[in-house]
């Protein structure tokens, strides 16, 4: 694993403590027929599944950390054991100073967790309904209730949503709601699992700008899991890797770039189904006049890129694109050889 | 946390929930209302049968038909204070929570799990309606029955449904813990088992067959939460079991559902649940 040196960190700096955690599931086996499946009915044949495998990191009080890696690699998993939703087999686990098992209560008042693919909100209320429900089961003084309400509904640009029902707002809405209500109770640390998940390219950006905006003002550390690097360095200082359930890396996303290379690709649409003359990058694919091209930026700056392609005739459309997250941990882990 | 503090919290989260029920009610209250005429409906239909067969007959197993309409009447406000308890967010069907990987929700927030389950089923207004119905039907009973109402009797009465409700509730609880094993295939177990109760605890007992009465009076305690203690009520007979059986079992139910529970949970925050289902986490 490469790492970047981070010696200097006080106990009392560090918001979230992972240390050695290990993490396995049984999986159930079955055959479809067959002896298989009779074998089954008098036992049932496991797999034993590693999602996390001796993971140690820590975050600094008012970091802001991308936690990145293929689907399947563990991320969700690292977030329901910081949030005290799983126990890992192995290994402790210390976020603000608490324990997720035995200081839960406690522990829930000084964080915030969010994941993408549910919401915390009361579906058949209006959303200033849910924002009540929070401070009153969070027990959050009135007046810092009404200074977060009136900062999140400014920053999130969610005055005219107060009291639209949750079930009539748009996913894009509805995570900003979710944000905005996981902000009310002042939380020191946030733990966001796949926030941007299915939010289009203006909802991601409003939620990127607010995120970096908490982070920076009001010094909240934040962990942010996806599996889309472009967003996580849009957002994050420092990137933690992970796959098949080992930390792959942990550093500042320029030293990835470095070791993984700045991978990127380019598709070009052309007018005709000829294939053009690209010198510049590695030829991927390409049927029906697309065509997809990788190209190292460290090797060749996007300058020089977007000058050559300049130079091509019969050019209808170009993507430009961070290659994806299971090529870069591919990368990493050739450069290791 | 105090005895104190723990009490106003409590009332504190009974008063928002009771709240969002009441938004729940004026928004949408031509269905509320609709919804809640179809509870009464269903309610006086379940127990209509028996009481028009004991009416016909002039009563059903020693029990004349007035005293058949006090153990209707009493099993009938059991069913409502558990709906008027534990009907919001499935607290009172907790294998479906734990079948939908929702417990989740409530690992994030900052109280204990009883304290959410306790309150968070709480609808004061909406589920209110079989209470009502019960108690109108206890109330034509008690008259009918000229029955002499000290405070000794009302506290009894009171203890009685106490102990009724936290049977049911245990009993829920006990077989939602199997939902921790089997989430997919328990997911609905509470609400077929309690429906089986329900259906099972409006006859009388009396002349059936000592068997039967001490397997409805123990491991399927469907005349524990009507018949029996109406007949303690009533001042009849407990035709030689203990007078206190229900409370027994009461105890040993709930010793048993925290017992399993518990050790669901511990299962739970160890396996995980990957079957993440939205629908019914919040109403």
């Amino acid at each position: 694993m490469c790492k970047e040196d981070r010696t200097d960190t006080s106990l009392t700096d560090i918001a979230v403590d992972v240390n050695h955690v290990t993490k396995t599931f049984l999986q159930w086996q079955r055959d479809l027929a067959g002896k298989g499946l009779l074998k089954g009915l008098i036992k049932s044949e496991k797999k034993l599944v590693t999602a996390l495998n001796d993971i140690s990191f820590q975050i600094r009080k008012g970091e802001f950390v991308a936690y990145a890696g293929p689907n399947g690699a563990g991320k969700s998993t690292t977030m329901k054991i910081l949030a005290g939703m799983l126990l890992p087999n192995q290994g402790n686990v210390r976020v603000l100073g608490l324990s997720p098992k035995n200081d839960r209560i406690a522990l829930m008042r000084r964080i915030g967790v969010l994941f993408g693919n549910r919401t915390e909100l009361w579906w058949d209320h209006p959303v200033l309904q849910s924002f009540e429900w929070k401070r009153v089961v969070w027990d959050i003084p009135d007046k810092i209730y009404k200074e977060n309400l009136d900062l999140v509904s400014e920053l999130l640009d969610i005055k005219s949503l107060l009291k639209t029902y949750v079930r009539e707002l748009s996913l894009g809405q509805r995570m900003r709601a979710d944000l905005a209500m996981l902000l009310l109770h002042s939380p020191e640390c946030i733990l966001l699992d796949e926030p941007t998940l299915g939010l289009d390219v203006v909802a991601k950006r409003r939620m990127m700008d607010f995120l970096k905006y908490v982070n920076q003002e009001k010094a909240v550390t934040i962990l942010v899991t996806s599996h889309d690097m472009d967003d996580l360095e849009e957002m994050a200082q420092r990137i933690l890797m992970i796959s098949d359930g080992k930390l792959a890396y942990d550093g500042q996303f320029n030293g990835l770039h470095q070791i993984a290379g700045n991978l990127t690709r380019i598709t070009l649409t052309m007018t005709s189904e000829i294939q053009p003359d690209v010198d510049f990058g590695k030829f991927l694919e390409g049927s029906h006049g697309v065509f997809q091209y990788e190209v190292d930026l460290n090797v060749q700056p996007i300058e020089q890129v977007l000058s050559r392609l300049s130079q091509i005739q019969g050019i209808q459309d170009i993507e430009i694109n961070r290659a994806p997250i299971e090529q870069v941990i591919a990368e990493l882990f050739k450069s290791w050889r | 946390m105090g005895v104190k503090r723990t009490l106003k919290r409590l009332f504190q989260l009974l008063w928002l929930y009771a709240k969002m029920d009441l938004s729940w009610l004026l928004r949408d209250t031509f269905f509320a209302l609709l919804a809640m005429a179809a509870d009464v409906v269903g309610t006086v239909s379940a127990i209509s049968g028996v009481f028009l067969l004991s009416w016909r007959f002039g009563g059903i197993g020693g029990l004349n038909q007035n005293q058949i309409l006090f153990m209707l009447g009493y099993a009938t406000v059991v069913s409502g204070l558990f709906q008027l308890f534990f009907t919001g967010n499935n607290t009172g069907h907790f294998s479906r929570r734990i079948g939908r990987g929702q417990v989740e929700h409530m690992w994030i927030q900052p109280l204990s799990l009883p304290m959410q389950l306790l309150t968070e089923g709480f609808l004061p207004f909406t589920a209110s309606s079989n209470l009502f119905s019960g108690g109108l039907i206890f109330l034509i009973a008690l008259k009918q029955l000229s029955l002499t109402i000290t405070y000794l009797w009302v506290l009894r009465l009171l203890f009685s449904l106490l102990i009724s409700l936290t049977t049911i509730v245990a009993i829920s609880y006990l077989t939602s813990a199997l939902a921790f094993y089997s989430p997919v295939q328990a997911e609905e177990i509470s609400t077929y088992v309690l429906d089986s109760l329900r259906h099972l605890r409006n006859f009388p007992l009396n002349e059936m067959p000592k068997a039967i009465q001490f397997t409805l009076l123990s491991f399927i305690p469907a005349g524990l939460i009507a018949w029996f203690p109406a007949m303690g009520l009533l001042g009849q007979t407990t035709l030689g079991f203990f007078a206190g059986l229900p409370t027994v079992f009461c105890v040993i139910f709930s010793l048993l559902a925290i017992y399993y529970t518990r050790k669901g949970l511990n299962y739970y925050v160890q396996r995980g649940s990957n079957r993440y289902l939205p629908h019914g986490h919040r109403r």
